[in-house]
C-alpha cells in the first residue's frame, strides 16, 4: 500500500515539475517591460549617438538588418536577404506585408500602409542628409529597382557599411509622408515607424511609452515597453532592487555585477561587446616622439597585476586594439610584442637620457624633473590607471592620474594638451581606423600618428569586402602600430545588462536594443 | 507702488544682461566644448561637425556669438540645444514647472517645520524641547542634501518601499500621485532651509517676546498663544521673509542636484546635463531663468513687506 501510494505521489511531483517546466519556458503576453535609461531628452533621429535614443528608436524603427546577439554579425530584420552582385554594389530586398503603425497623427486607426522599397531610399537619403552623429560612408546612389528592393552603390568598397553597429545597421525606416507632414521636430515629437513597438507619450528627460504594434510580422509579447530616466547608475541600481525598473541596459559599476549575480532576484547578462581600455601616447610631444621611450615605459608595467586587482574575470587581457568580439582583426600573436622587464625598461631609459639628478628619487630628464601625468575621464578604468601610476612610481618615475571631467578630457586629446592619456575606448570595427590612421588626427586619432605604412595598410582594408582579406591586412596595421608602442594595450572590459528574474530573453543592446527578433523575443514571467 | 514696481523691473534689465554676458564668457572660455565632445566620438566625422559647428554659427569669434545672442533674445529667442537640436525655450517651458512644485513643496516643508519648532523653542526656552528643536536645526544645516537625499531612497524607497525614488511619476499622475512622488526630494531640499529657517525663527522671536508690546500683552491678559502669535510672530516675521526670499536662491541652486539624484525632470537636471555638454544656448536659458526667478521672488518679498509691516511705504 505505501509502495503503490509512494508511486503515485513520485509520478504526480514529475508530472507537476514536467509541466512547471513547460510552462516556465513557454512565453507569455502581457505586462511591461520598464528599462532604464541615463538620458532621453529627444527623439530626434541621428543627431546624436547617445545610446538610450538610439536603443530608443530602434525598437520603434525597423531597420534593414540587426547584429547578431553571437557573434555581431548581420542577420535579416527587415530585408529578406542582400547580395554583393560587385564590391560597389549592394542589393537588398525587402519583406512583403511589413506595415507602419497606425492610430496616429499621419496614418490614421486602420490605415496602415506597407513599407516599400521607395521608403528604404528615402530613410537613407533622410539619414545622409540629415545626420550629424553618423555616417554612412561614400555612398553615390540609392534606387529603387521594384517595389521590394533597393539598390545601394558605392565610390569604394564598403566593408563596414553593413557589419559596423554605427552605420546602416541605424538607419530607421521612416515613411515620407510623417516628414512631410510633422516636420522633423513634430516626427521626433510623434515617431512613425514599423518596429514592434509604437509610439504612446514621451515627457523628455522622463520617460517614454511604447505600446505593443498588434500587426508586427512578429510574435510581440510585452503589451509595453517604458524607459525610464534614472541618470545616476547609483539610483538605477536602487530602482531595480526596489522594482521600479526590470532593466539595466548598460551596468556602469563592475563591482555592481558581482553584487548582482549575487542575487537570486536578478540575472546578469553578459553582452557579447565591450570596452577597449588602454594608454596613449601623444607621440608629437618629447619625449614620447622617441619610440624607445614609450616602449620602455611599456616595459616598466606590470599590467596583468593591475587589471586583474580591478576587474577581477569581468574582462581580459588586450595585447592589440582590436577586441575578441569584431569579426576581424583580433590578434593574439601581438603578445609578443609586450614583456614586464623593469631593468630592460630602466636601462632603455637611462640610454635616453634620464637619470635621477637631483636625488629626489625619481629620473630627470636631460636636467629637468622628468613627470607623467595620466589623464583620464572617471570610470572604473581609473582604479587601474592608479595602480600603473603607482608601479611606475616604484620604479622612479614620477607619475600621476589626473581624472577630468569629459569635455575637459576630450578638449586636451583633441588639442594635444596631453603627454600620456587613457585611450579612447572604441571597441567597435572601426575603432582601430579610427584611432590610429592619419586622416583621424583633428578627430579621435589623439595620438597625433601618422604613419604612411599604417594608412596604406588601412586604406588598403577599407576596399576589401572579404573579411579574412580585411582582417589580414588589419592585423599588419595593428602589428606595426604597436611595434611603434604608440599606445599600451591594457585590457578588455566586458559589458553586463541587468535584468529582474522575471524578464526572459533580454540581450543587451548592441547596435541598437532589439527585443523583438528571429533570435531574441523578451516576455515577462510573471 | 506702481512706480516702485517699474523700478525694480527695469533695473533687472542690467542684471540680467550682466548675468548672460559673464555666464557666456565663463562657458566660452572654460576648456572643452560641445564640438570637442561631438568629435570624440568614434562614430562622428570632422564633415559632420564642421557642418553642425556652421549651422549652429559656433565657428565665429564668442563675442559675434554673444551679441548675435542678445540680439535673438530681446526678440525672445533663446536659441537652440547643440546636443539636442530643440529650441531652449521650448525645453524650459517642459521643465520649469516640474522645478516650481520641487520647490514650493520644499519651501512648504521647510516652512511648516521651521516656524513651529522655532515658535515653540523660543517659547519654552532652554528646555528639553529648546534643546531638541535646536539639535534638528543644526542636523537640517550640516547634513549635505545629497547624502541625505541617497539615505532617504536607501530607507523608505529600498528597505521600506514606503515611497517611490523618483521624482515624479511619468504618465498618469494625478495631483496626489504627484505628491506623493515629491515627499522625499521635498524633505531633502527643504531640509537645510528648515534647519536655518528655525534657528532664525526661535533667536527673532525670543527678542520679540523680551520687548515692551509682548509684555504689555502679557499685563493686560493676552493668552501666551495669543501673545506668541498675535503680537511677537508678525514682529519678529520680517526678517524671516527676508531670509525666505535669499533661501528661495539657494532651493533652486539645489535643485540642480537633488533633481539629478531623483532623477526629477527638472530645470536643475537640464542644467546640469547642459553644463556637462558644454551645452552654450541651454546653459545661458537655464542661467537666465534661474536669475529671473531670483530676483522675481526678492521683488515679491518686497512687495509683501508693505502688507505684512504697515510702517513700510515705497511711495
Amino acid at each position: 500500500m505505501f509502495r503503490k501510494t509512494f508511486t503515485v505521489f513520485v509520478f504526480v511531483v514529475l508530472l507537476l515539475g514536467g509541466l512547471t517546466t513547460i510552462f516556465a519556458a513557454t512565453p507569455r503576453s502581457g505586462g511591461t517591460l520598464k528599462v532604464a535609461a541615463s538620458s532621453l531628452q529627444s527623439l530626434q533621429l541621428y543627431k546624436t549617438a547617445a545610446n538610450d535614443i538610439t536603443d530608443s528608436q530602434s525598437v520603434i524603427f525597423d531597420t534593414l538588418f540587426i547584429l547578431s546577439k553571437d557573434d555581431f554579425k548581420p542577420i535579416p530584420s527587415l530585408a529578406e536577404g542582400w547580395t554583393n552582385p560587385d564590391p560597389l554594389t549592394w542589393v537588398f530586398s525587402i519583406k512583403k506585408g511589413v506595415l507602419f503603425h497606425d492610430d496616429n497623427p499621419v496614418f490614421p486607426k486602420g490605415t496602415r500602409r506597407e513599407v516599400t522599397a521607395d521608403d528604404v531610399v528615402y530613410s537613407i537619403e533622410f539619414m545622409q542628409k540629415t545626420s550629424t552623429a553618423y555616417t554612412l560612408g561614400p555612398i553615390t546612389g540609392v534606387k529603387a529597382l521594384d517595389r521590394y528592393t533597393v539598390e545601394i552603390t558605392t565610390k569604394t568598397p564598403q566593408p563596414f557599411l553593413v557589419n559596423d553597429p554605427n552605420r546602416l545597421c541605424r538607419m530607421c525606416v521612416i515613411p515620407k509622408e510623417a516628414i512631410d507632414k510633422l516636420g522633423e521636430d513634430g516626427f521626433a515629437k510623434y515617431p512613425i515607424g514599423s518596429g514592434a513597438y509604437k509610439f504612446k507619450s514621451f515627457s523628455p528627460d522622463s520617460g517614454l511609452l511604447l505600446v505593443k504594434n498588434a500587426f508586427y510580422r512578429l510574435p510581440v509579447y510585452l503589451d509595453a515597453v517604458e524607459f525610464v530616466v534614472i541618470p545616476d547608475p547609483l539610483a538605477q541600481s536602487i530602482a531595480l532592487q526596489s522594482g521600479e525598473i526590470d532593466v539595466i541596459k548598460h551596468l556602469f559599476n563592475l563591482e555592481m555585477a558581482d553584487s548582482f549575480e549575487k542575487n537570486p532576484k536578478f540575472n546578469v547578462v553578459k553582452s557579447g561587446g565591450g570596452s577597449y581600455r588602454g594608454l596613449g601616447f601623444n607621440t608629437t610631444v618629447e619625449p614620447y616622439n622617441n619610440p624607445a621611450v614609450r616602449k620602455a615605459l611599456s616595459m616598466l608595467l606590470d599590467i596583468d597585476t593591475a587589471y586583474k586587482a580591478i576587474i577581477g574575470d569581468h574582462g581580459e587581457r588586450a595585447y592589440g586594439q582590436v577586441p575578441p568580439w569584431v569579426p576581424f582583426g583580433y590578434d593574439t600573436s601581438l603578445k609578443d610584442l609586450w614583456s614586464y622587464d623593469p631593468p630592460q625598461g630602466l636601462k632603455i631609459l637611462a640610454a635616453n637620457g634620464f637619470k635621477d639628478q637631483d636625488g629626489d628619487g625619481f629620473l630627470d630628464l636631460n636636467g629637468k624633473p622628468f613627470k607623467i601625468e595620466i589623464k583620464t575621464l572617471a570610470g572604473s578604468q581609473v582604479k587601474a590607471l592608479t595602480i600603473l601610476a603607482t608601479q611606475l612610481r616604484e620604479k622612479g618615475i614620477n607619475a600621476s592620474v589626473l581624472t577630468q571631467d569629459t569635455a575637459v578630457w576630450a578638449d586636451d586629446l583633441l588639442k594635444g594638451n596631453t603627454t600620456v592619456f587613457f585611450d579612447y575606448s572604441f571597441a567597435g570595427t572601426t575603432g582601430f581606423h579610427s584611432l590610429f590612421h592619419g586622416s583621424m588626427i583633428g578627430a579621435a586619432n589623439t595620438h597625433f600618428y601618422n604613419n604612411p605604412e599604417v594608412n596604406k595598410l588601412l586604406d588598403e582594408a577599407l576596399t576589401k569586402v572579404k573579411f579574412d582579406e580585411l582582417s589580414s591586412l588589419w592585423k599588419k596595421a595593428q602589428r606595426l602600430v604597436f611595434k611603434d608602442t604608440v599606445g599600451i594595450p591594457l585590457y578588455f572590459e566586458y559589458s553586463y545588462a541587468v535584468a529582474s528574474k522575471k524578464v526572459v530573453d533580454f540581450v543587451p543592446p548592441w547596435g541598437g536594443l532589439t527585443l523583438v527578433s528571429t533570435e531574441n523575443n523578451v516576455w515577462l514571467n510573471k | 507702488m506702481g512706480k516702485y514696481l517699474a523700478r525694480r523691473i527695469l533695473t533687472t534689465i542690467p542684471v540680467l544682461v550682466g548675468i548672460s554676458f559673464i555666464v557666456f564668457a565663463l562657458v566660452s572660455f572654460a576648456p572643452g566644448d560641445s564640438i570637442s565632445l561631438m568629435l570624440s566620438n568614434e562614430t562622428v566625422n570632422v564633415e559632420n561637425v564642421a557642418k553642425l559647428k556652421a549651422e549652429l554659427g559656433l565657428d565665429r569669434p564668442w563675442y559675434v556669438q554673444y551679441v548675435s545672442y542678445i540680439g535673438k533674445l530681446v526678440k525672445g529667442d533663446m536659441g537652440r540645444s547643440v546636443q539636442f537640436n530643440r529650441p531652449v525655450a521650448e525645453m524650459i517651458g517642459e521643465k520649469i514647472g516640474n522645478t516650481f512644485k520641487l520647490t514650493i513643496f520644499s519651501c512648504l516643508v521647510s516652512l511648516c517645520i521651521a516656524i513651529p519648532l522655532g515658535v515653540l523653542a523660543a517659547a519654552r526656552r532652554r528646555s528639553i524641547f529648546d534643546y531638541s528643536a535646536t539639535a534638528i536645526a543644526l542636523v537640517g544645516v550640516s547634513m549635505p542634501s545629497f547624502y541625505l537625499g541617497l539615505l532617504l531612497i536607501l530607507f523608505f524607497g529600498l528597505r521600506m518601499g514606503w515611497l517611490p525614488i523618483r521624482g515624479l511619476p511619468t504618465y498618469d499622475s494625478t495631483f496626489l500621485k504627484q505628491i506623493r512622488y515629491l515627499i522625499l526630494p521635498s524633505i531633502t531640499l527643504g531640509s537645510s532651509m528648515a534647519g536655518i529657517l528655525t534657528r532664525l525663527t526661535r533667536a527673532t522671536m525670543i527678542e520679540a517676546l523680551g520687548q515692551d508690546f509682548a509684555r504689555t500683552a502679557r499685563a493686560k491678559g493676552q493668552s501666551e498663544m495669543g501673545v506668541l502669535f498675535k503680537h511677537a510672530f508678525p514682529n519678529a516675521f520680517l526678517p524671516i521673509l527676508t531670509t525666505f526670499g535669499m533661501q528661495f536662491g539657494s532651493l533652486l541652486g539645489g535643485a540642480v542636484i537633488i533633481e539629478t539624484i531623483f532623477s526629477l525632470p527638472g530645470l536643475g537636471m537640464l542644467a546640469m546635463n547642459a553644463v556637462k555638454f558644454r551645452d552654450l544656448p541651454l546653459i545661458q536659458g537655464t542661467v537666465l531663468v534661474f536669475a529671473i526667478c531670483f530676483v522675481a521672488v526678492m521683488l515679491i518679498v518686497d512687495i509683501l513687506y508693505v502688507f505684512i509691516d504697515p510702517r513700510i511705504r515705497y511711495d
